[in-house]
This record gives C-alpha cells, sequence and structure tokens, in this order.
C-alpha cells in the first residue's frame, strides 16, 4: 500500500525533520515496514520559469533549433530539439550544474546533469524539459509547455501549482498491517506520526448530515455478521471527472480515477480505511435496503460483469429480493455508478471479518474494500466516513442535498475493552526501566489509549475490535514507540538442566558423518512428493496414499511411502556426469499403513547406492559385497550388534534384483536391505551401470537395542584351522557358518570364507566351500587335545547338515 | 714398532679413501681393526716391546686405531648422506597430477548450516527437537493463535491434504508439540523442512528448510531476546554482529518483531545488497503470545518466553551464494559435498 506523506500532512504537522529516507527508516522502526520510498517532483527545484524569445535553424542540423531564452533576469542560447519550440511560450529551464533524477527513454532510473556542450558545434547553455523528463509523466510530447500566468525565474517546486506534485510516497508491506484496521488509511498513519512527535491530531472534517425533508429508504439488518449499517440519500448529484488535486492524490498512491462519485469513495477508503459503496437510487427496485445471508445457488451478477454463485455463508445487500451487492467484497453491476445517476444511496457499513474474508477467498475477489474488511474495522467510522463523503461531494456537486439525516442500524456495538496492568509490568515486559512511566503514559494518550489509574487502559474503538486485547498489546506499543533499536541487551539469567541429547538426531549425524568423511559417500536431498508417472515407473499404487488437495503438479501430488525410487531417480540424472560415485538421502516415508489420527506415521529411510565404472559383461560383484560391508560397518558402529545377512525376503519391489538382494536381519525384524538394482528399471532410466543399493531402515535401529562391544585384546595365541566341505551350488556360506559357529562356540574367535569353487570334476550343481577359523581360549593356550575335540566337532557337525569334507 | 705402526696407518689411509660403500667399509673396518688384523696383532706384541719404550708405543697404537675409528665412522656418515642424496635427486613427483581419486564425500550444504547452527545453539543449552511433515491443522495454526479465516493465514499458502491434514508451513508448528512435553525453564530449537505452495522458481521452493527457537522461563523479556539473537548470530556468522528489531506482526509472538541484521558485506555502512540502509532483514521473531503459551499447557501468569525462526535455506544461499534454490532438492552430486 502506499502512503503519501503530503497526504499525513493533511493531519498533522510535521515539519520534514528527517530525509524521506530517514522517515521511511523510522516508520519501519516504530509503525511498520516501509519497502520503498519514492521522492516525485524532486526535479521541480531544479528547473525555473523561461520564456522562448526567439527560434532560429540550426546552422549544421535541419532538426534542432537556437532557441534565446528569458529567465526574468538574463538571456542565453540553447539547442533544443523539440517540435513545440516557439516563441512566446514558457517553458521549464534546467540550467548549467541542474542535476536529478529522472527515468530515461528505456524506462531506466538515469541522472541527468547539466553541463555546458557543444550540440553540432553552437554553444548551449542548458536544457528545455519535458514533462517526463521531470518525472511528471510517463512520457511526453515535446517540451512541457507552462501556464503563460507563471512568473519569471521562479523555481517550479515554489509555484502553488505544483506543491501536490511535491511528495513523499512510501510503500508499506500489507502483510505488516494485518493486525492493524487502523493503519488501512492514511489517517491512521497520521494518528502514529503525531504519537512519534509529539504534534497534535487533526479531527477528519465532515458535512453536517441534516438535510431537508425524510429519507424513505429503511434499512433492515438481521444478520449477526453486520454490526452496523449506516447509509444518507443524496440527491443532485451530477457525475462528471473530480478535482484535478483528487485526482493527483488517488494516482499518487495508485489508484485509478474513474469519475468525482467512485473517486471519492475511494478516497475514503484510502483516508480512513473505510470501505464504501454508491448505490443509484433510480436502479433500486425499491427504497429498502436488506442485509441478509445468500441462498444456496443464488446467483450475483457482479460489477466485473462475472456471476458469482452464492452459499448461505455469504452476506448480501439485498434490495426488492434481488442481491445488490456482496457485502464488503463488490457491489452489484446494475445498481452502481454511472454516467447518468444523479441519485445515490450511500452505503458504510461494519460487516464481519471472517464473513468477508471467506466469501472473497472463495470467489476469488479479492478487492480494497475485502482486504479492509478482513482486518475486522472499527465500527465507529462508518457515519465519520458518510460525512466526509458528502463534504467531498458537495466541493464537486455544490447543488447535492441530503435527504433526510443518516440511517444507522447499530443495534451490535462493539464490546468496549480494557486492559488491567501495569507500568511495573511492561518495562519488566520490555526488560528495561529506562522507559518512564512519563513515557508511557503520553505515547499511549497520544496513541488513542485512555488511561486509568494505575493502570487501567482504555482501548480506542480502532483498537479494539481485534489488534489489541491484552496487556502483551501494550507492551507492543510502549516498546515500538521508544524504539526497540534502543532496548539494551541483557544476557539470559537462568540454569537449565543439561540438555538432553536428541538420541534419533544423533544417530542421523553419525551415519551421515560416516558415510561422507569415512566412506566418500555423498549426501542428496529429494522432494517428499511424488506422481502418478513416478509411481507408474516403479510398480507402485497410489491407492492410500496421502494426496494433496491443491499440488501445483501432478508430480508432487501425494506423499511418498518409499524413499528409493527417488535415490533412483537421482542416480539417474548423476550418471549422465559421472562414470562412478557414491550417494545417499536421509529421508521421511509417509507410512499410511499406520494412521495416528489424521497423520500417517513418518519413517526415517537412509537410502544410498554405490554406482561403479560401467563395464560390459561383468556383473561387478565385488561392489555388491562392498556396499553390504558399507551397511555392516555402519550398523555396527551404530551398536547393533548380531544381525544376520539372509537373502531379503518378501515380497520384492519391482526396483530390487531378485537374485542379488540381501537384508540384515535381528531375528524376523529387518534392519537393512542390499540389493543390485532391477536390470528392467536400469533399462527403463538409461542407467548403464551396475548399481547396488541400500536401505537401511533407521526406525528399527532405534527400536533395536544397542550395545557398544568391547571384545578384550587376546592374550594366548590362537591356533588356525582350514576346511573344505561340498555344498549345493545355492546354498549360502551364511548358513554354514552359523553350523560352524554353534560348533565350536566361544573358542571360535574368527571365521571367514576364502574361497568358493565349482569345476568339472566335481559333481554338476555343487560346489566347494573353504573356511578359515581361529580357535583360542581366553584363559589359556589351548592344548592340542583341546583343538583335536573343537575340530572332530566342527567336522561332524557340518556332516550332520549335510555338508561333508571335500 | 712405531714405523710399522706408521706404516699400518698408511696403508689404511690409501685404502679408505678407495672405498666406495658400505660393505667395503665394513672389510677395510675388520681388515685392520677386526680380531685378526694387524692392529690386534701389534697391540698384542706390545708385551714383547721394552718397557721404556712400551708407553710411548702403547700410546701411539691407540692414537692410531682411534684415527682409524674416527676415519670410518666419518666415512660411514659420508656414504650415508651420499646415499640420500642420491635417493632425493632420484625420487620426485609431479605433486600437480591428480592421480588417485578422493575417498572424501560431502554433506548436502542444507546439512552443513544447520549442523553447525544446531552446535551453536546446543553448546549454549538448547535441547534439539522434531515434529512431523505432515501436521494437523491445530498444531500448525489453531494452537499458535492463528484461528480459521485468520487472514494472517494469507501469510502461509499452505498445502492441504484431502484429509484435512497439511503439510507444515514453519517449524513454529514444533513449538506447540515441544511445549506440551517440557516444563519450564526450557530452550528448544526445531529444524526442519517446511512447506508452501509455490512453484519452484530460482528463488522460491515448495520445500525449504527452517529453524524455529523458544526460550521459556519466569520473566523472558524483550532485552534477552536481543541479547541472545546477537550472541548467536554472531557465532554463526563467526563475528561480531548487530540486530535490530522492528515492528512485525506474526500471529504467534505479542510483541513480534522483524529482526534486522548489519549488513555484512557493507558492515551497516550501506551498499546495493542492503539497498544502502546498512541492515538486511533476517528473521521473525517475538514474545511468545500468551495463547501459545497456554496451547502448549505452560501458565502466561507465571511464565513467559520468546521465539525466533530462521530460514536455513537463505543462510545457505548467503553463505555459499548459490544461485538458484532449485539446487538444494535437485539430487545432484555436482551440487552437494562442494560444501565444507
Ligand atoms: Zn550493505
Amino acid at each position: 500500500m502506499w502512503i503519501s506523506l503530503n497526504w499525513i500532512k493533511d493531519f498533522v504537522d510535521y515539519q520534514d525533520d528527517l530525509t524521506p529516507n530517514e522517515l521511511g527508516v523510522l516508520i519501519s522502526l516504530r509503525v511498520a515496514e516501509v519497502e520503498d520510498v519514492k521522492i516525485c517532483g524532486e526535479a521541480l527545484s531544479q528547473v525555473r520559469v523561461a520564456e522562448v524569445t526567439k527560434t532560429e535553424p540550426h546552422p549544421d542540423a535541419d532538426k534542432l533549433k537556437l532557441a534565446t531564452l528569458f529567465d526574468g533576469s538574463e538571456t542565453r542560447t540553447i539547442v533544443c530539439g523539440a517540435a513545440n519550440c516557439r516563441p512566446g511560450i514558457k517553458i521549464p529551464f534546467a540550467d548549467i550544474g541542474a542535476k536529478f533524477n529522472y527515468t530515461n527513454k528505456e524506462g531506466k532510473p538515469a541522472v541527468l546533469e547539466i553541463k555546458p556542450t557543444k550540440i553540432r558545434g553552437v554553444e548551449s547553455t542548458g536544457m528545455l524539459c519535458s514533462q517526463s523528463e521531470l518525472g511528471l509523466a510517463d512520457s511526453s510530447d515535446g517540451i512541457w509547455e507552462l501556464p503563460a500566468d507563471m512568473e519569471l525565474g521562479k523555481k517550479l517546486s515554489e509555484l502553488d501549482e505544483f506543491k501536490s506534485v511535491n511528495d513523499v510516497l512510501f510503500e508499506i508491506d500489507n502483510k505488516s498491517l494485518t493486525h492493524r484496521p487502523d493503519l488501512w488509511g492514511h489517517y491512521g498513519l497520521a494518528r502514529e506520526f503525531s504519537a512519534i512527535y509529539n504534534l497534535p491530531l487533526k479531527e477528519l472534517s465532515g458535512a453536517d448530515l441534516n438535510g431537508s425533508g425524510s429519507s424513505e429508504f429503511k434499512v433492515e439488518n438481521s444478520a449477526n455478521t453486520c454490526r452496523r449499517y449506516s447509509g444518507l440519500e443524496v440527491r443532485n448529484v451530477k457525475v462528471g471527472p473530480s478535482p484535478q488535486w483528487m485526482q493527483d492524490r488517488l494516482s499518487s498512491v495508485g489508484m485509478n480515477t474513474i469519475n468525482n462519485l467512485v473517486d471519492i469513495t475511494n478516497y475514503i477508503l484510502l483516508e480512513l480505511g473505510q470501505p464504501m459503496h454508491a448505490f443509484d437510487v433510480e436502479k433500486l427496485g425499491n427504497k429498502t435496503i436488506t442485509v441478509r445471508s445468500g441462498k444456496a445457488g443464488e446467483v450475483f451478477k457482479a460489477l466485473d460483469e462475472k456471476d458469482y454463485e452464492l452459499t448461505e455463508e455469504d452476506l448480501v445487500i439485498d434490495n426488492n429480493g434481488e442481491a445488490v451487492a456482496l457485502a464488503g467484497v463488490m457491489g452489484g453491476l446494475d445498481s452502481g455508478v454511472s454516467d447518468s445517476t444523479t441519485h445515490l444511496f450511500l452505503e458504510s457499513a461494519n460487516f464481519d471479518a471472517a464473513t468477508v474474508r471467506r466469501t472473497s477467498t472463495r470467489c476469488g475477489l479479492r478487492s480494497d474494500s475485502s482486504a479492509r474488511f478482513e482486518k475486522s474495522l472499527d465500527p465507529e467510522n462508518t457515519v465519520k466516513a458518510i460525512a466526509r463523503a458528502v463534504e467531498l461531494i458537495k466541493e464537486t456537486c455544490p447543488e447535492a442535498e441530503i435527504v433526510g439525516t443518516v440511517i444507522d442500524s447499530y443495534d451490535k456495538p462493539y464490546e468496549k475493552l480494557s486492559i488491567d496492568t501495569s507500568i511495573e509490568f511492561l518495562q519488566k515486559r520490555l526488560g528495561t526501566t529506562d522507559i518512564t512511566e512519563e513515557f508511557i503514559r503520553e505515547k499511549l494518550t497520544s496513541l488513542g489509549f485512555g488511561l486509568e489509574g494505575n493502570l487501567k487502559i482504555n482501548i480506542p474503538s480502532w483498537r479494539a475490535t481485534k489488534d489489541v486485547s491484552i496487556a502483551e498489546d501494550i507492551v507492543e506499543e510502549v516498546g515500538r514507540m521508544y524504539g526497540y533499536d534502543n532496548i539494551k541487551p541483557y544476557s539470559l539469567e537462568f540454569e537449565v538442566a543439561p540438555t538432553p541429547i536428541n538420541k534419533s538426531r544423533s544417530l542421523e549425524r553419525f551415519l551421515k558423518n560416516q558415510l561422507t568423511s569415512g566412506l566418500g559417500f555423498t549426501e542428496v536431498m529429494t522432494y517428499p512428493w511424488t506422481g502418478d508417472k513416478q509411481l507408474n515407473q516403479y510398480g507402485l499404487s497410489s491407492e492410500g496414499l496421502m494426496t494433496l488437495k491443491n499440488a501445483f503438479s501432478e508430480e508432487c501430488k501425494f506423499m511418498r511411502s518409499h524413499a528409493m525410487p527417488h535415490l533412483i531417480d537421482a542416480i539417474a540424472e548423476n550418471v549422465k556426469y559421472f562414470e562412478s560415485f557414491k550417494l545417499f538421502d536421509f529421508g521421511r516415508i509417509y507410512d499410511v499403513t499406520q494412521m495416528k489420527g489424521l497423520l500417517p506415521t513418518e519413517k526415517f529411510k537412509l537410502t544410498g547406492a554405490i554406482v561403479p565404472q560401467f563395464k560390459k559383461k561383468d556383473l561387478q560383484t565385488d561392489t555388491f559385497y562392498e556396499t553390504k560391508s558399507v551397511v555392516e560397518d555402519l550398523l555396527s558402529s551404530a551398536g547393533i550388534n548380531g544381525a544376520q545377512v539372509k537373502p531379503l525376503g518378501g515380497d520384492l519391489e519391482k526396483w530390487v534384483h531378485p537374485g542379488i538382494a540381501a537384508g540384515i536381519y535381528r531375528g524376523k525384524q529387518l534392519l537393512a536391505e542390499i540389493y543390485k538394482l532391477h536390470p528392467a528399471i536400469a533399462e527403463a532410466k538409461g542407467i548403464r551401470n551396475n548399481v547396488y543399493l541400500f536401505q537401511i531402515h533407521i526406525n528399527e535401529i532405534e527400536k533395536s537395542e544397542r550395545k557398544f562391544k568391547y571384545t578384550p585384546i587376546v592374550k594366548f595365541p590362537g591356533v588356525p584351522f582350514d576346511i573344505t566341505v561340498v555344498a549345493k551350488e545355492k546354498e549360502l556360506a551364511g548358513s554354514i557358518q552359523l553350523i560352524i559357529k554353534k560348533a565350536a562356540k566361544k573358542n571360535l574367535r574368527e571365521l571367514s570364507v576364502f574361497s568358493v569353487y565349482q569345476s568339472e570334476e566335481m559333481e554338476a550343481g555343487t560346489k566347494s566351500v573353504s573356511f578359515r577359523m581361529t580357535f583360542g581360549a581366553d584363559t589359556h593356550t589351548l592344548k592340542p587335545d583341546e583343538v583335536e575335540n573343537l575340530q572332530s566337532s566342527v567336522i561332524q557337525a557340518l556332516d550332520k547338515a549335510g555338508y561333508p569334507l571335500k | 714398532m712405531i714405523d710399522q705402526l706408521n706404516q699400518l696407518y698408511e696403508e689404511f689411509k690409501e685404502k679408505i679413501a678407495a672405498v666406495e660403500d658400505m660393505q667395503q667399509l665394513d672389510s677395510l673396518k675388520t681388515l685392520f681393526l677386526g680380531k685378526k688384523g694387524p692392529m690386534t696383532d701389534i697391540l698384542k706384541g706390545l708385551k714383547d716391546v721394552a718397557p721404556d719404550m712400551r708407553k710411548e708405543v702403547g700410546m701411539k697404537g691407540n692414537e692410531i686405531k682411534q684415527g682409524m675409528t674416527a676415519a670410518i665412522e666419518a666415512r660411514r656418515d659420508e656414504l650415508k648422506q651420499a646415499a640420500i642424496n642420491e635417493k632425493i635427486s632420484n625420487e620426485w613427483l609431479d605433486v600437480t597430477l591428480n592421480e588417485a581419486d578422493s575417498n572424501v564425500g560431502g554433506l548436502h550444504p542444507v546439512s552443513v548450516v544447520q549442523y553447525e547452527i544446531e552446535d551453536i545453539f546446543t553448546s549454549m543449552g538448547f535441547t534439539v527437537l522434531d515434529g512431523p511433515h505432515i501436521e494437523t491443522d491445530y498444531y500448525n495454526f489453531e494452537a499458535l493463535n492463528i484461528p480459521a479465516d485468520h487472514p494472517a493465514r494469507d501469510m502461509q499458502d499452505t498445502f492441504y491434504f484431502e484429509n484435512g491434514a497439511i503439510l507444515r508451513t514453519h517449524t513454529s508448528a514444533i513449538q506447540v508439540r515441544g511445549m506440551e512435553k517440557a516444563t519450564p525453564p526450557f530452550k528448544v530449537i526445531g529444524p526442519g523442512k517446511v512447506f508452501r505452495v509455490e512453484r519452484p522458481d530460482a528463488t522460491h521452493e515448495a520445500a525449504f528448510h527452517q529453524l524455529e527457537g523458544m526460550v521459556v522461563g519466569e520473566d523472558i523479556n524483550v532485552s534477552h531476546l536481543i541479547n541472545t539473537m546477537k550472541t548467536l548470530l554472531s557465532e554463526i556468522f563467526k563475528r561480531d554482529v548487530d540486530v535490530r528489531l522492528r515492528p512485525g506482526f506474526f500471529p504467534f509472538v505479542e510483541p513480534g518483531f522483524e529482526l534486522d541484521i548489519s549488513c555484512q558485506l557493507c558492515n551497516g555502512k550501506g551498499c546495493s545488497v542492503c539497498k544502502n540502509v546498512g541492515w538486511i532483514e533476517l528473521m521473525p521473531c517475538g514474545m511468545v503470545h500468551p495463547n501459545v503459551l497456554k496451547s502448549g499447557g505452560i501458565d502466561p501468569e507465571k511464565y513467559s518466553g520468546f521465539a525466533f525462526g530462521l530460514g536455513l535455506d537463505r543462510l545457505v544461499m548467503m553463505r555459499y551464494k548459490i544461485e538458484d534454490i532449485r539446487h538444494l532438492h535437485s539430487g545432484d552430486i555436482r551440487f552437494s559435498g562442494k560444501f565444507k
């Protein structure tokens, strides 16, 4: 919203103590955020009135002229290219040394500085300016011809005609006014000025509202959502253009000018923040205005020439059974002011904020009016607005007559609020006693608060609707007026108990650090959502997923229930740029199979991959084992012990290679998975590399008992023992190892597979597997007979399980 | 006998000059000074020397023996040095080449910054909290003093689910869940992803990161807030930072503030980044609204507190001068792993 300093000066005698930019900062610090400061008419102080006394053709250029000027005291010659430059006209003249900001022909801000120059060999000592060069118009044709009665030699900024052009405009961030209905008009901001500078605030003027005769208008207001409805009938108006000063002011703050009557309602909207509407009485069916709820299915034809279907939640202004306005949002197409209007009914009402907001949101109709009503306006303003409107109408239509007087339906007055607090509380909450009682009383009084005793604060109507209701709100008033920037910092003194560590976050960080600094993985982040396209590619269904009502794209419609597809998609992108890499994502999935009320269970998944360099016809199984040992190392360093690797069970997802897929289990609990990317998905994604993926189910790890085990350094030497057995081709070395472990019990120190071998000499479908183990005891060196016993129990156990020695 | 000794010494000097490696030096040592060498023989014969000469010959013999030992050790050092010099001159590497891949990966820049900030907070006694991405209207709005139909809901374009749940629009949603479990006094932070309906472009994202902070205790006031923010931000920016509060409206705080920091580029003197005002708007904060304390089960008559929200992506982009916010969720490892 743009605010004009001149407009504010209508109500306070602010003396330009600060530069415009300084003032902008002060408003930001004390009231609301100023996003931009525009200085208007700055150039006018740099140009003077002069008269062209003679023109001659330029000796060397057809399109240029030599103009002789007289500025009241001196005569000089300048070169000018404007077609309208001719003897007898008065023009704005920029002398040598004049300097001002202007908008150049490309529409960009630039600085114009006048220096003596030679144009095509002729000395030129100054410049004749156009309106656009002076920042008064977006474009202009030729130099500006000033009225003939202007005094020569005067600076334009000193002339009454241009007083209104000299202005400073502040663009205030609307968001910072969300809680301040009173600041949606200049008068409210003027009150802030008066409080900051201790200046008196002038009353808003208005006409006497007692007219002749009596009005036949009746207002029936039974709606709970209309606190007050004030109206006035005015006759003998004449539609025409607004006075220039009003047009200038409206356009300076970005409001379009339409005609005198519409402009006046807009002017009051910008001045007092009170929206108004003018009905053309001739177009109304009768003289009864009813404020009522909408009817389901009712259609309203709005000013914007569109039809809106209403609901019972809407509030409408009804005349003769027809909705003639959508209360607080927009007027109707057929009942508003037109060029032929002579007879008005002015509406100035106070509608319920939430109702206006719901209607304007639902219809997609955000108007200057609805933006104000939804902030909960001051109901005391309705009649003031009408008085001010009549005053302005009389200025533009002196014959206008009030019929009767204001019709005011105000049977639901606002609740008068007061707050009991104390100077001490205000000082305590702000953390300083530097703010004196005198200061507090003075500022609150200037802002319109009524003070009683020590300290009851009566809230003025313009702050009482929503904004100020508790003592903390008064803390804000005092704090901002004092300036938060003037409050000295003070350190916290309370002690808190030692901070408990957030265990799941520290696990997350631990795993991420291991992966990045120890194991060479790079972290990526992926989006938490998915769409039909991705789900289809990965053989997943959208059924039951958390579904967004207002997704901006089909691809972010659902919340993901799997994390791996996102990682695979990231791999597909990265293979374009890297031959080999390792990456991971620590993210969430949204499990809809375990709903807690409306919310799914959010689970953490660590997904990762090792992508080795592409090799033809090579499975790169060593990368599988590398990936597996990465996961095993992560788990054991996170305190997970006694987990077992088994082929991944259950129904495998579409992206899992069924032959190369392991699960790390503790009992039946699946902690992690390691597998090769399914060739079909790899193909579809354009990935040639053998990709080995892993996924760690973080929540399962957190549930698991985590112990950090220390194995004492052995004191007594161990005895190695190698053994080779015959097994079926697809038997797992891991199952055979379990048998050895059981047989050797606690005397087994180490066990590993050192060779897996198949040859033609062996029975078809079999393989030989060689294990190396070390036996030992913690208490002594094993004696030969102990070693023999161990060896034979291992051999017997294997044989019994169907793994004969080779 | 003395002549014999002198002759032997001359012979030794000749031979040691010709020695070229350790092996020759060792044989030379054995040859002259070994148990079966001439020196041993000569000194064994000392008992046969006339007693008046014995002392002189003995001294001479020792002198020569010491001379030989010293010469051998000196030569040994020379040979060692020569061998090292030779190694140095032969061993040379083009150190500018990169023959091996680095095995160092990297954290995502948001993680780098988030963890750094978490560490600063935890060192100041803050506890790290977490909350769900998918939230109820209650925790994201109602409990934060933003009832339905409040215009403040416009500040945040919210993703709604068909079942009425929403994607949290701010980490403030973590506040009330945190308060429900905590007893004052406490200091907590809640970092995490938040979501707004925004079609992604270079400066807008639908998913981004915030860090919420909250301190609740007896008599917490505005000057505490200013001081805490100044200390924290100086730690975060690793230099002394000035902070300035302005009025700002956020329904969950009262009073509410916009916090500006002194421009880090021009130190507050004014530059194009800070639009010549010397300050940059950084974060919203304020004194926790009594209604919010009540939502969290805390008595506002007894306790007060302050809260703040830091945009992590903004800090990341400021620190690393990242030109496009969409890189953050791109999954592109060319982007991650470059930030330390
Ligand atoms: Zn700067």
